[in-house]
Protein backbone atom coordinates (compact mmCIF):
# COMPACT_ATOMS: atom_id res chain seq x y z
CA UNK A 1 0.00 0.00 0.00
CA UNK A 2 1.49 3.25 -1.03
CA UNK A 3 2.43 5.81 1.61
CA UNK A 4 0.45 8.94 1.75
CA UNK A 5 2.58 11.83 0.48
CA UNK A 6 3.33 14.28 3.22
CA UNK A 7 4.88 17.58 2.20
CA UNK A 8 8.04 18.63 3.98
CA UNK A 9 7.43 21.78 5.98
CA UNK A 10 11.01 22.99 5.56
CA UNK A 11 10.97 22.70 1.80
CA UNK A 12 10.97 26.14 0.23
CA UNK A 13 9.67 26.94 -3.17
CA UNK A 14 11.07 29.80 -5.21
CA UNK A 15 9.00 32.91 -5.28
CA UNK A 16 7.33 33.45 -8.62
CA UNK A 17 9.30 36.10 -10.49
CA UNK A 18 7.47 38.82 -12.35
CA UNK A 19 7.88 38.54 -16.08
CA UNK A 20 10.09 41.51 -16.82
CA UNK A 21 11.88 41.89 -20.07
CA UNK A 22 15.58 42.39 -19.37
CA UNK A 23 16.99 45.15 -21.46
CA UNK A 24 20.73 45.30 -21.80
CA UNK A 25 21.94 48.84 -22.32
CA UNK A 26 25.10 48.90 -24.32
CA UNK A 27 27.20 52.05 -24.05
CA UNK A 28 29.53 52.83 -26.82
CA UNK A 29 32.99 53.65 -25.42
CA UNK A 30 33.43 56.45 -27.85
CA UNK A 31 34.33 59.81 -26.29
CA UNK A 32 32.19 62.68 -27.39
CA UNK A 33 33.60 65.45 -29.47
CA UNK A 34 34.63 68.52 -27.50
CA UNK A 35 32.24 70.72 -29.51
CA UNK A 36 29.33 68.57 -28.33
CA UNK A 37 29.68 69.59 -24.71
CA UNK A 38 31.90 72.67 -24.51
CA UNK A 39 30.38 76.05 -25.24
CA UNK A 40 33.83 77.63 -24.99
CA UNK A 41 35.44 75.40 -27.58
CA UNK A 42 32.45 75.48 -29.91
CA UNK A 43 33.27 79.12 -30.64
CA UNK A 44 36.95 78.47 -31.29
CA UNK A 45 38.41 77.41 -34.62
CA UNK A 46 41.12 74.74 -34.77
CA UNK A 47 44.53 76.39 -34.53
CA UNK A 48 47.14 75.62 -37.17
CA UNK A 49 49.78 78.19 -36.21
CA UNK A 50 52.19 76.55 -33.72
CA UNK A 51 53.69 79.90 -32.69
CA UNK A 52 50.52 81.23 -31.07
CA UNK A 53 50.07 81.36 -27.32
CA UNK A 54 46.39 80.31 -27.23
CA UNK A 55 45.87 77.23 -29.37
CA UNK A 56 42.40 75.72 -29.20
CA UNK A 57 42.06 72.28 -30.83
CA UNK A 58 45.62 72.44 -32.21
CA UNK A 59 46.23 70.68 -35.50
CA UNK A 60 49.30 68.46 -36.03
CA UNK A 61 50.50 68.79 -32.44
CA UNK A 62 51.17 66.22 -29.77
CA UNK A 63 53.21 65.48 -26.69
CA UNK A 64 55.38 62.63 -25.49
CA UNK A 65 53.07 61.18 -22.82
CA UNK A 66 49.92 61.41 -24.92
CA UNK A 67 47.92 58.20 -24.77
CA UNK A 68 45.97 56.69 -27.63
CA UNK A 69 42.65 58.42 -28.13
CA UNK A 70 43.61 61.37 -25.97
CA UNK A 71 42.94 64.66 -27.74
CA UNK A 72 44.51 68.02 -27.02
CA UNK A 73 41.75 70.51 -26.45
CA UNK A 74 43.75 73.58 -25.54
CA UNK A 75 47.46 74.35 -25.58
CA UNK A 76 48.65 77.45 -23.78
CA UNK A 77 51.87 79.42 -23.60
CA UNK A 78 52.67 82.51 -21.61
CA UNK A 79 51.34 85.70 -23.16
CA UNK A 80 54.03 87.52 -25.22
CA UNK A 81 53.54 90.69 -23.19
CA UNK A 82 54.85 88.81 -20.16
CA UNK A 83 57.96 87.99 -22.20
CA UNK A 84 58.84 91.62 -22.84
CA UNK A 85 61.70 91.50 -20.35
CA UNK A 86 63.91 89.17 -22.39
CA UNK A 87 62.77 90.67 -25.70
CA UNK A 88 63.76 94.16 -24.51
CA UNK A 89 67.04 92.88 -23.06
CA UNK A 90 67.93 91.20 -26.35
CA UNK A 91 67.08 94.32 -28.35
CA UNK A 92 69.09 96.62 -26.07
CA UNK A 93 72.01 94.18 -26.02
CA UNK A 94 72.07 94.07 -29.81
CA UNK A 95 72.11 97.87 -29.94
CA UNK A 96 74.86 98.23 -27.34
CA UNK A 97 77.86 98.01 -29.73
CA UNK A 98 76.21 100.55 -32.05
CA UNK A 99 75.73 102.96 -29.14
CA UNK A 100 79.19 102.53 -27.68
CA UNK A 101 81.32 102.33 -30.84
CA UNK A 102 81.26 106.13 -31.53
CA UNK A 103 82.40 106.74 -27.94
CA UNK A 104 85.65 104.90 -28.63
CA UNK A 105 85.08 102.91 -25.51
CA UNK A 106 87.46 100.23 -26.74
CA UNK A 107 89.71 102.57 -28.72
CA UNK A 108 92.73 101.32 -26.83
CA UNK A 109 92.37 97.86 -28.38
CA UNK A 110 93.65 96.92 -31.86
CA UNK A 111 91.03 96.71 -34.60
CA UNK A 112 91.06 92.92 -34.85
CA UNK A 113 90.42 92.63 -31.10
CA UNK A 114 87.49 95.02 -31.35
CA UNK A 115 85.96 93.10 -34.24
CA UNK A 116 86.40 89.84 -32.35
CA UNK A 117 84.73 91.29 -29.27
CA UNK A 118 81.77 92.58 -31.28
CA UNK A 119 81.41 89.21 -32.96
CA UNK A 120 81.53 87.40 -29.60
CA UNK A 121 79.00 89.84 -28.17
CA UNK A 122 76.53 89.24 -31.00
CA UNK A 123 77.01 85.48 -30.65
CA UNK A 124 76.02 85.74 -27.00
CA UNK A 125 72.98 87.89 -27.85
CA UNK A 126 71.87 85.31 -30.42
CA UNK A 127 72.37 82.52 -27.86
CA UNK A 128 70.44 84.37 -25.17
CA UNK A 129 67.56 85.13 -27.57
CA UNK A 130 67.37 81.57 -28.84
CA UNK A 131 67.49 80.09 -25.35
CA UNK A 132 64.76 82.47 -24.12
CA UNK A 133 62.60 81.74 -27.14
CA UNK A 134 62.99 77.98 -26.67
CA UNK A 135 61.99 78.30 -23.04
CA UNK A 136 58.88 80.26 -24.03
CA UNK A 137 58.00 77.94 -26.89
CA UNK A 138 58.34 74.66 -25.02
CA UNK A 139 57.00 75.69 -21.59
CA UNK A 140 53.40 74.82 -22.31
CA UNK A 141 50.22 74.06 -20.47
CA UNK A 142 48.12 71.39 -22.13
CA UNK A 143 44.48 70.58 -21.49
CA UNK A 144 43.31 67.31 -23.01
CA UNK A 145 39.97 65.55 -22.69
CA UNK A 146 41.52 63.38 -19.95
CA UNK A 147 44.20 65.42 -18.17
CA UNK A 148 45.87 68.74 -17.56
CA UNK A 149 49.61 68.80 -18.15
CA UNK A 150 52.24 71.33 -17.18
CA UNK A 151 55.51 71.07 -19.14
CA UNK A 152 58.36 73.02 -17.56
CA UNK A 153 61.85 73.41 -18.94
CA UNK A 154 63.35 75.35 -16.07
CA UNK A 155 66.80 75.47 -17.63
CA UNK A 156 68.60 73.84 -20.51
CA UNK A 157 69.21 70.69 -18.52
CA UNK A 158 66.14 70.44 -16.26
CA UNK A 159 62.72 69.26 -17.38
CA UNK A 160 59.59 68.76 -15.29
CA UNK A 161 56.27 67.39 -16.56
CA UNK A 162 53.31 67.30 -14.17
CA UNK A 163 49.89 65.92 -14.98
CA UNK A 164 46.57 65.45 -13.21
CA UNK A 165 43.45 63.72 -14.39
CA UNK A 166 40.41 65.90 -14.95
CA UNK A 167 38.39 64.01 -12.31
CA UNK A 168 41.05 64.88 -9.70
CA UNK A 169 40.51 68.61 -10.14
CA UNK A 170 38.81 70.16 -7.14
CA UNK A 171 38.89 73.86 -7.77
CA UNK A 172 39.96 76.38 -10.40
CA UNK A 173 40.68 80.07 -9.96
CA UNK A 174 41.42 82.71 -12.59
CA UNK A 175 43.37 85.76 -11.53
CA UNK A 176 43.90 88.78 -13.74
CA UNK A 177 45.97 91.40 -12.03
CA UNK A 178 47.57 94.66 -12.96
CA UNK A 179 47.07 97.27 -15.62
CA UNK A 180 48.84 95.39 -18.43
CA UNK A 181 47.15 92.09 -17.59
CA UNK A 182 43.72 93.69 -17.76
CA UNK A 183 44.42 95.43 -21.06
CA UNK A 184 45.83 92.37 -22.81
CA UNK A 185 43.50 89.94 -21.03
CA UNK A 186 46.02 87.57 -19.54
CA UNK A 187 46.42 86.19 -16.06
CA UNK A 188 47.07 83.15 -13.96
CA UNK A 189 44.85 80.09 -13.63
CA UNK A 190 45.33 78.16 -10.41
CA UNK A 191 44.04 74.60 -10.32
CA UNK A 192 43.69 72.71 -7.04
CA UNK A 193 43.79 68.95 -7.45
CA UNK A 194 43.63 65.79 -5.40
CA UNK A 195 46.55 64.43 -7.39
CA UNK A 196 50.12 64.12 -6.17
CA UNK A 197 50.85 67.68 -7.20
CA UNK A 198 48.30 69.66 -5.23
CA UNK A 199 48.38 72.83 -7.23
CA UNK A 200 48.87 73.62 -10.89
CA UNK A 201 49.56 77.15 -11.95
CA UNK A 202 49.10 78.24 -15.55
CA UNK A 203 51.00 81.50 -15.32
CA UNK A 204 50.37 84.49 -17.61
CA UNK A 205 48.01 82.68 -19.96
CA UNK A 206 45.67 84.43 -22.35
CA UNK A 207 41.92 84.54 -21.55
CA UNK A 208 42.08 82.93 -18.08
CA UNK A 209 38.28 83.03 -17.75
CA UNK A 210 37.87 80.92 -20.86
CA UNK A 211 40.37 78.43 -19.48
CA UNK A 212 38.52 78.03 -16.18
CA UNK A 213 35.18 77.72 -18.00
CA UNK A 214 36.63 75.01 -20.20
CA UNK A 215 38.03 73.10 -17.23
CA UNK A 216 34.64 73.28 -15.50
CA UNK A 217 32.97 71.92 -18.63
CA UNK A 218 35.48 69.09 -18.76
CA UNK A 219 34.84 68.24 -15.11
CA UNK A 220 31.10 68.11 -15.77
CA UNK A 221 31.63 65.91 -18.84
CA UNK A 222 33.85 63.58 -16.81
CA UNK A 223 31.10 63.23 -14.20
CA UNK A 224 28.56 62.63 -16.94
CA UNK A 225 30.78 59.90 -18.40
CA UNK A 226 30.91 58.18 -15.02
CA UNK A 227 27.15 58.29 -14.59
CA UNK A 228 26.48 57.03 -18.09
CA UNK A 229 29.16 54.37 -17.84
CA UNK A 230 31.27 55.81 -20.62
CA UNK A 231 34.41 55.84 -18.50
CA UNK A 232 37.31 54.32 -20.38
CA UNK B 1 90.76 105.11 -18.40
CA UNK B 2 93.23 103.20 -16.24
CA UNK B 3 92.79 100.13 -18.43
CA UNK B 4 93.25 102.27 -21.55
CA UNK B 5 96.52 103.66 -20.21
CA UNK B 6 97.81 100.16 -19.44
CA UNK B 7 96.87 98.53 -22.73
CA UNK B 8 97.28 101.43 -25.16
CA UNK B 9 100.27 100.89 -27.45
CA UNK B 10 100.97 104.58 -27.96
CA UNK B 11 103.58 106.63 -26.15
CA UNK B 12 101.27 107.60 -23.30
CA UNK B 13 101.31 104.00 -22.05
CA UNK B 14 102.82 103.56 -18.64
CA UNK B 15 103.41 99.89 -19.30
CA UNK B 16 106.43 98.56 -21.20
CA UNK B 17 105.64 97.09 -24.68
CA UNK B 18 106.42 93.52 -23.60
CA UNK B 19 103.82 93.68 -20.81
CA UNK B 20 101.34 95.28 -23.20
CA UNK B 21 101.90 92.36 -25.58
CA UNK B 22 101.41 89.92 -22.72
CA UNK B 23 98.07 91.55 -21.84
CA UNK B 24 96.85 91.26 -25.43
CA UNK B 25 97.92 87.62 -25.45
CA UNK B 26 96.05 87.10 -22.17
CA UNK B 27 92.89 88.68 -23.64
CA UNK B 28 93.26 86.56 -26.77
CA UNK B 29 93.42 83.29 -24.84
CA UNK B 30 90.58 84.33 -22.56
CA UNK B 31 88.42 84.93 -25.64
CA UNK B 32 89.44 81.60 -27.19
CA UNK B 33 88.66 79.67 -24.01
CA UNK B 34 85.30 81.45 -23.76
CA UNK B 35 84.55 80.57 -27.39
CA UNK B 36 85.37 76.90 -26.69
CA UNK B 37 83.01 76.90 -23.69
CA UNK B 38 80.37 78.61 -25.80
CA UNK B 39 80.73 75.93 -28.47
CA UNK B 40 80.08 73.29 -25.79
CA UNK B 41 77.04 75.30 -24.65
CA UNK B 42 75.67 75.38 -28.20
CA UNK B 43 76.10 71.60 -28.35
CA UNK B 44 74.09 71.26 -25.13
CA UNK B 45 71.46 73.52 -26.66
CA UNK B 46 71.12 71.24 -29.70
CA UNK B 47 70.66 68.25 -27.40
CA UNK B 48 68.07 70.18 -25.42
CA UNK B 49 66.17 71.12 -28.57
CA UNK B 50 66.11 67.42 -29.42
CA UNK B 51 64.61 66.57 -26.00
CA UNK B 52 62.13 69.44 -26.24
CA UNK B 53 61.05 68.31 -29.71
CA UNK B 54 60.36 64.83 -28.38
CA UNK B 55 58.35 66.26 -25.50
CA UNK B 56 56.21 68.63 -27.55
CA UNK B 57 55.64 67.65 -31.15
CA UNK B 58 54.86 70.58 -33.45
CA UNK B 59 55.24 71.40 -37.10
CA UNK B 60 57.64 74.21 -36.14
CA UNK B 61 60.17 71.88 -34.48
CA UNK B 62 62.32 71.28 -37.62
CA UNK B 63 62.84 75.04 -37.87
CA UNK B 64 64.05 75.13 -34.26
CA UNK B 65 66.43 72.26 -34.93
CA UNK B 66 67.79 74.23 -37.87
CA UNK B 67 68.17 77.35 -35.68
CA UNK B 68 70.13 75.32 -33.14
CA UNK B 69 72.45 74.02 -35.85
CA UNK B 70 72.92 77.52 -37.29
CA UNK B 71 73.74 78.78 -33.78
CA UNK B 72 76.34 76.05 -33.34
CA UNK B 73 77.82 76.82 -36.76
CA UNK B 74 78.01 80.50 -35.79
CA UNK B 75 79.81 79.68 -32.53
CA UNK B 76 82.26 77.45 -34.45
CA UNK B 77 82.82 80.27 -36.93
CA UNK B 78 83.51 82.71 -34.08
CA UNK B 79 86.03 80.28 -32.57
CA UNK B 80 87.86 80.06 -35.90
CA UNK B 81 87.79 83.82 -36.24
CA UNK B 82 89.28 84.19 -32.75
CA UNK B 83 91.99 81.68 -33.62
CA UNK B 84 92.80 83.33 -36.93
CA UNK B 85 92.55 87.10 -36.44
CA UNK B 86 93.72 87.47 -32.86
Amino acid sequence: MPDIFVADDNQSFPEPQPQVERVLIKHKHRPRNIDDYSAVMRLEKPSTNPLKWFLPKPVRMGFSTQSAGENIILLLRQHPVSQLRWITTALLASLLPVVFSPLEFMGFLPDNYRQALYLGWYLMVVGYTLESFLRWFFNVYIITDERIIDVDFLSLIYKNISAAKIDKIEDTTATTGGFVGSIFNYGTVTIQTAAELREFEFANVSSPNKVTSLINELILEEEREKIEGRVQ
Amino acid sequence: MFWQVIVSPNSSSIVPPEIHGFLLLFIKWCLIVLAIFYLAFSGVMIRQIQIMRQTLITSFSPVLKMLGLVHMAFSLFVLFIFLSIL
